[in-house]
């Protein structure tokens, strides 16, 4: 065997005096030393026996000659005629080198990977160092192609070792998560570790999926479909479900301070490292935070611009009803139940790490499923007048109308049992079992209504279960049952009784969301222990019986009255109204009605002698006229018009012991924009994510003054998609979407609100929405 | 009634978890293993159990201690098995006993507690013995405490209150303080105002996040009646 001549540190810097190595390239070798050392490192300590001195050496060595022309081979022999063969090796095919194997991993494949990894005299990652040289002056197509596919090559490299090393490359060169928690608040929000929380070893898995909630730990982890997601992607042995929410102020100043990258709560893994990111759409106002995140993440936030090294960005639930505004970032969009979708997704995903799809065959590959909407796939044709007037697709095989993904019985649906309990005080702190899903009830303003129809029950067996186990698993002390309205549940007062009965044994306090209240619900609320006799909620939505059947909202003033004659009675001392403004139709007569109905709750207090404090508390909300409902067509109100009626309501509102509230109008304007857009609105997201805008569902965040500003400047008229009422044969920007109701349904039941006519539940026989061609309505028509 | 004490640690990640946080945390934890808690009688029960001092944010511990009451008897195993399995990483159950003190609960009975402050490596020099003697030969070491309901900062000499403070040096070569303080209902001092009357006494240029800070143990009356198991 040969013997070999070892160089050492203090002969390298001999040699750069000998040679004149300027003094930021010694730094760059520096830099480039410590790189590969430290990967080198953390591979032995998994199993492989590279030689660090050589690494370290060699790196350090590396440009030695970098003033010459063809500084690779001067260099080279420069060593080579000391006999440092080895290094000689390295720095010969350093400019050039090609990586093999992860198998047969050198000392060479070190040097050569830390000096891509290096930008001048500091670590930055592939991403950053490629961009630099990307536009580096002499730009061209040519060579940025050439750049890309080098990249596309070091970065399936480095993910090999990573899988090695069981952590990003990245990770090795922050600083440690601990120094940056330490400076923040509430530094649970991004820990994890919490019970049920689970860890998966990147070793052990081929698809790593990040599932990120776009709003503060708080209020995602409050979301049950979070649980529902995070149980059924783990439950893919190969898989990993990571969670990722949107870093509050104070820790995004820091990350972006030490340049430290948007990361998990699991494994800590920067997003950038996963295989999918993916973004739950809850409320139109959190659109801007999935823009912050992206660019925490240090991705890129359009898709055109992200190449195949990237993770698949994609994106689900009520808002993707609406995919459009966000067409620009997101590369594919899941309509309709995510538990029925999201697995195939990830197991194509899988496929294409093994096959080497590229990014568009995967797309294709997908948008064969049910549900999946590709935007890429199509390119929105618009008249003189900016409306659409259809979808070219851009590729043959792309469905005309993407139909939603559909569970068909909630029975063989996978729920969660064993939740993640968070270790920080959440909105909601509980069990929760969803108990239905879909409604019957035809309101015409609601959204989720519509979207999630057919009405699909969880036998009452299987709740019952489910209860139990989650108790059983989290230790939680309270339970509470899911649905879009909890007495509308076919079983519910035995449901009622037994969950009261179960709860009481055990301790545990139950909390029924949004009852109907009738007789049953007051006995049902007297028996709860514990249950606080503070606040009693009704939601008339509006103020006279003329305009509640306009949306079909099936309650009267008698059952509010008698409900809150017996409410009083029982002992409650506060009344909570709901109401909605800038419904179609509305009057002035629809707004003194509110005012008249808080005046008659108090007259009935009075009236019942109990004496004592009583209060009424009217919150107000600006209807935003939403996708896929019968007012879809519907011109919202301007943000002028809110603030008057606003005014007007303050008035006839000073009321002794009523209270008013009432949301933003400017809020409601921009959630309409975000509601009923096209992909245009890409461009106003973006203006606003770089004036700063986040978070802006919390009204402590929202820039009033900015969005005013970006909307009027903004090249399109704002006005044009919210204000206008659109007619019946407009091509409608989500019509790309089949919700399942079909037009001509939600196109009749406008009709018969213009005409004042309701709509009865459709337990009491089917009312023809369409959703029924498409599977089977269990409930529908059910008490015919 | 059963009456018992354990004695936990905290490590990693489960130190970024508050008071408040870590006694919902226990609670759930004994309804996961279903130890039933005892509870207080009245409109509003709630589980007898409470440590017997609050840890900051961010401390990592050693020896916390955490009293509760039960209905019936609980064995060792079942804590040292299964409510340890039932708590997050990083948490520990160091000891387990029962009390068999009549009169004063653990949280009462506290006197004293012992920090591990671990200063950075890098910025502190060879004078650092030198710089704790002299502080502690100080007669009044003046720190600034705010106060709980005026949110104003008052003045208070704590120099009584410290016990000790000795040098500690590792393997890893850091330099810690191992601090010894009052602590508990009679006379109580947060280390926080020892590590920032240190670091201006010192001239140490170190930011408070780079210090980590450990309580090794709280220090209980010798004759306090506590049966090991």
């Amino acid at each position: 065997m040969a013997e070999y001549k070892n160089l050492t540190v203090k002969e390298c810097y001999k040699l750069f005096k000998k040679y004149n190595t300027p003094e930021h390239v010694i730094k760059h070798c520096e830099a480039v030393s410590d790189t590969a050392f430290r990967i080198g490192e953390e591979l032995n300590k998994n199993g492989c026996n590279l030689d660090l001195n050589l690494i370290k050496v060699s790196g350090l060595i590396h440009d030695v000659a970098r003033t010459e022309k063809h500084h690779e081979t001067v260099g080279a022999d420069i060593l080579l005629n000391l006999g440092f063969t080895r290094e000689s090796e390295i720095v010969r095919t350093h400019m050039n080198y090609r990586f093999g194997d992860i198998k047969d991993i050198s000392e060479t494949d070190l040097v050569c990977l830390g000096d891509r990894l290096v930008k001048e005299d500091k670590y930055a990652g592939i991403d950053e160092r490629i961009d630099y040289l990307i536009h580096k002056p002499g730009e061209n197509i040519e060579r940025t192609e050439r750049l890309i596919n080098a990249k596309i090559e070091i970065n399936n490299y480095m993910r090999a070792i990573e899988k090695k090393i069981g952590k990003s490359i990245d990770s090795l060169f922050l600083p440690s998560i601990d120094y940056l928690l330490k400076q923040v608040e509430k530094p649970a929000r991004y820990t994890g570790n919490e019970i049920n929380c689970i860890m998966k070893d990147h070793r052990d898995i081929d698809v790593a999926f990040a599932f990120a909630f776009p709003d503060l730990y708080e209020i995602g982890m409050s979301y049950m479909g979070l649980q529902i997601i995070y149980n059924l992607v783990n439950k893919v042995e190969n898989a990993s479900c990571e969670r990722v929410f949107a870093p509050a102020a104070d820790m995004e100043d820091i990350m972006r301070k030490y340049n430290y990258p948007l990361f998990t709560l699991e494994s800590k893994t920067p997003v950038r490292d996963m295989d999918i990111f993916g973004f739950t759409l809850q409320y139109e106002m959190s659109f801007t935070n999935i823009l912050n995140m992206l660019e925490l993440g240090k991705i890129p936030m359009l898709a055109r611009d992200r190449d195949d090294s990237y993770p698949i960005v994609i994106a689900g639930g009520p808002c993707a009803f609406n995919p459009e505004p966000l067409a620009p970032f997101i590369d594919i969009f899941l309509i309709g139940d995510g538990e029925e979708l999201l697995p195939k997704i990830i197991e194509l995903v899988d496929c294409r790490k093994k096959k080497g799809w590229t990014k568009e065959t995967l797309f294709k590959e997908c948008c064969r499923l049910e549900g999946v909407y590709i935007p890429s796939f199509y390119e929105p044709l618009y008249d003189e007048k900016g409306r659409i007037t259809e979808y070219k697709k851009l590729y043959e095989k792309a469905p005309d109308k993407v139909k939603k993904a559909m569970i068909h019985d909630l029975n063989m649906a996978v729920y969660p049992t064993e939740n993640i309990v968070p270790l920080i005080e959440t909105v909601h702190d509980r069990a929760v079992v969803e108990t239905f899903r879909g409604c019957t009830r035809g309101c015409r303003f609601c959204q989720a209504g519509m979207i999630y129809r057919p009405i699909r029950e969880r036998k009452k067996e299987n709740i019952m279960n489910l209860a139990a186990e989650q108790l059983k698993n989290t230790g939680h002390d309270e339970l509470s049952i899911l649905s879009l309205s909890t007495s509308d549940y076919s079983e519910f007062e035995n449901l009622a009784i037994d969950l009261t009965r179960y709860c009481k044994e055990r301790n545990v306090s139950l909390s029924l969301p949004s009852l109907r209240l009738d007789n049953f619900s007051f006995k049902v609320l007297d028996e709860i222990q514990g249950y606080k006799k503070s606040g009693l909620t009704f939601a008339p939505e509006a103020g006279t019986q003329r305009l509640r059947d306009v949306i079909n909202k099936g309650i009267t003033e008698e059952d509010i009255y008698s409900a809150v004659e017996q409410a009083i009675e029982l002992g409650w001392r506060h009344v909570k109204l709901y109401f909605m403004i800038g419904l179609p139709t509305e009057t002035k007569k629809d707004l003194d009605a509110i005012a008249e109905i808080a005046k008659h709750i108090i007259e009935i207090h009075k009236k019942s002698g109990r004496g004592g404090r009583f209060n009424v508390t009217v919150s107000v909300s600006n209807f935003v006229p939403k996708p896929h409902t019968p007012f879809q067509w519907f011109g919202q109100n301007s943000t002028e018009t809110f603030t008057e009626k606003h005014n007007y309501l303050s008035g006839i509102l000073k009321i002794k012991n009523v209270t008013f509230n009432y949301h933003d109008d400017a809020v409601s304007t921009c959630e309409a924009v975000f509601a009923k857009g096209d992909r245009k609105m890409g461009e106003l997201l973006i203006m606003a994510h770089k004036a700063g805008c986040k978070f802006d569902g919390w009204s402590e965040h929202y820039k009033r003054d900015v969005w005013n500003k970006l909307l009027n400047e903004w090249t399109q008229d704002y006005k044009f998609y919210v204000q206008r009422h659109r007619d019946y044969n407009e091509f409608l920007p989500w019509d790309i979407i089949d919700s399942g109701v079909t037009k001509s349904y939600l196109k009749s039941e406008n009709e018969k609100a213009v005409g004042e006519k309701t709509t009865h539940d459709c337990r009491y026989g089917c009312t023809g929405c369409g959703v029924n061609q498409r599977t089977v309505c269990r409930q529908g028509g059910m008490y015919v | 009634m059963c009456k018992y004490v354990l004695s936990f640690s905290k490590k990693g990640y489960i130190k970024y978890t508050s008071h408040l946080d870590m006694q919902r945390l226990f609670k759930r934890a004994f309804r996961r293993c279903g130890i039933d808690l005892a509870y207080s009688q009245g409109f509003n029960p709630h589980p007898k159990m409470g440590f017997a001092q609050p840890l900051s944010l961010g401390y990592e511990a050693r020896g916390e201690l955490l009293e509760f009451e039960t209905k019936e008897p609980v064995s060792k195993s079942k804590i040292m098995d299964e409510l340890l399995a039932n708590l997050p990483e990083g948490i520990g159950i160091v000891n387990f006993g029962s009390i068999l003190e009549k009169k004063k609960t653990v949280a009462a009975a506290v006197i004293s507690a012992e920090y591990e402050v671990t200063l950075p490596f890098s910025r502190v020099d060879d004078n650092i013995e030198k710089t704790v003697e002299n502080y502690l030969r100080q007669a009044k070491i003046t720190a600034f405490k705010r106060q709980k309901k005026s949110k104003e900062l008052k003045e208070v000499d704590i120099r009584d209150k410290i016990q000790k403070i000795t040098l500690k040096y590792t393997e890893e070569n850091d330099v810690k303080l191992m601090v010894l303080l009052d602590c508990g209902s009679r006379s109580n001092l947060s280390v926080e105002l020892v590590i920032e009357t240190f670091l201006e006494f010192g001239k140490l240029d170190v930011e408070r996040h780079e210090i980590e800070v450990c309580r090794d143990k709280l220090i209980l009356p010798v004759d306090y009646g506590i049966k090991w198991m």
